[in-house]
């Protein structure tokens, strides 16, 4: 199974614990294993929306700011 | 027999009651909802439910969804309780939000002061802007509200007359009693179910007349006679009491009064509904808020709060208190739910009042079936 793939379950995983935090996590090393700014900003994103929702202040900081960057 | 409001509207001597079809009708009780809970100032539910910072809770108002919500500075605030993207509900049960309200349908975000934090993928995917989506028009749709003695008044329509206003009176009334209410928790509050039109609850509390038979028990200490008839036309009525016997606990024990009352309440209580759905009460010692919800026509949530002029009151007395609170309100179930299963009795012409005694009830009918002409007028004009 490849790191997209692994990943890809994970995530589905987290989804169905409602493991927010993890899914902070998960969607940002996500973002890591794209090229396309695209690409980049959707998992950005995914993690900035849960980061939002958990009231990770720090975390929403710094992905909004990566999400400014691309 | 004659749906004819201006029956009601007469003097209390000969006038009738409100007609069975504002107990039985759904047309009718549409109609309320809107002439008179979606225009006026109806309670919600009050701040205590809401104690900490990030508390929400949905509550579904006659139908409307709403959020009841404690903001980062500490303000209570009501918001309808849906995205503006395309109108799910936000908030499903009780919680404490300690980021962001995010829709479960989008992920749009909004802040627990309802400003739209951010919109995923609105101009495409990984894309998050879009210049025709304003996110400072886009927070959540907020609910005009005014807090009084805890209770969460609500203006839906947004364009009656300031509470402070329209109320002026019973709180220079009350002016007293404007001093630090301290909700005594878990153990002073509690809910009932009755299978009534909401009105019969109202007029059931506004009213002394039933005291000798419906509660015997409250009655050996506090006799008819000791009690007159409140009636403020257009505004408010109830009841007051010349001789408020206070709770006693174990040994004796008394809660502390409020501070610097004057001598009116050293033996004197009021209970007064603030049209349409309140229930008040003020007493030297503990004081009172019942919530009157409309679940259909033919139901109602009865929610029940109590408060004391001190954080630190004895939990055992407390208990006891509400027990005893509960017990009287139980005792009027029957009753209002009896007057229900009567509406359905073609023949009733909405009753005659008591010249004496039922002067309160019908301050409130005709209030109800003013508020029903004028909107009809207005809505024809």
């Amino acid at each position: 199974m490849n790191k997209k793939s692994k990943i890809d379950q994970l995530i589905v995983e987290a989804h169905r614990q409602n493991d927010k935090k993890k899914l902070i996590k998960l969607y940002f090393e996500a973002s890591k294993l794209f090229s396309k700014n695209k690409e980049i900003s959707f998992f950005l994103t995914q993690a900035y929306v849960f980061s939002l929702d958990v009231g990770d202040d720090i975390e929403s900081k710094k992905l909004f700011h990566m999400l400014k960057q691309h | 027999m004659s749906n004819d409001l201006t029956l009601v509207t007469k003097p209390l001597e000969i006038a009738n009651g409100l007609p069975n079809s504002h107990y039985i009708d759904q047309s009718v009780y549409e109609l309320e909802k809107r002439s008179i809970f979606f225009e006026g100032w109806p309670g919600l539910c009050v701040a205590s439910e809401v104690p900490k910072i990030g508390d929400a809770i949905p509550i579904s108002f006659m139908g409307m969804p709403l959020l009841v919500l404690r903001g980062k500075q500490g303000e209570v605030r009501v918001f309808q309780n849906i995205c503006r993207h395309r109108g799910m509900i936000l908030v499903k049960e009780r919680k404490n939000i300690e980021g962001a309200i995010r829709c479960p349908y989008h992920s749009w975000c909004y802040s627990t002061e309802g400003n739209l934090l951010v919109t995923p993928h609105v101009g495409g995917p990984g894309i998050n802007t879009h210049p025709d989506i304003d996110k400072n028009t886009l927070g959540l749709i907020e609910v005009r509200s005014y807090i009084w003695r805890d209770v969460i008044f609500i203006n839906i329509s947004g364009d009656a007359e300031p509470f402070e206003t329209i109320h002026k009176n019973l709180m220079t009334r009350w002016k007293e009693f404007e001093q630090p209410l301290f909700h005594g928790g878990e153990d002073s509050k509690f809910l009932l179910d009755v299978k009534c039109n909401w009105k019969l609850a109202v007029e059931n509390y506004c009213e002394s007349y039933h005291l000798p038979w419906i509660h015997p028990g409250l009655n050996t200490y506090s006799k008819l006679e000791d009690h007159y008839n409140i009636n403020e036309p257009n505004l408010y009525s109830g009841q007051g009491s010349l001789l408020y016997r206070q709770f006693l606990g174990d040994n004796g024990a008394v809660f502390p009064n409020f501070a610097d009352l004057s001598d009116k309440w050293t033996d004197g209580a009021e209970y007064i509904t603030v049209y349409p759905n309140v229930l008040l009460a003020v007493q030297k010692d503990h004081v009172y808020a019942t919530i009157i919800s409309p679940t259909s026509t033919t139901t109602a949530e009865e929610h029940m709060h109590i408060y004391y002029a001190s954080s630190d009151t004895d939990p055992k007395m407390r208990k006891d208190n509400c027990k005893q609170w509960e017990e009287i309100f139980i005792e009027d179930i029957f009753v209002v739910e009896g007057m229900q299963t009567g509406r359905q009795c073609s023949g009733f012409d909405g009753g005659r009042f008591s010249p004496a005694m039922d002067g309160p009830t019908h301050c409130f009918h005709a209030w109800v079936a003013n508020k029903l002409l004028n909107f009809n007028k207005t809505v024809s004009a």
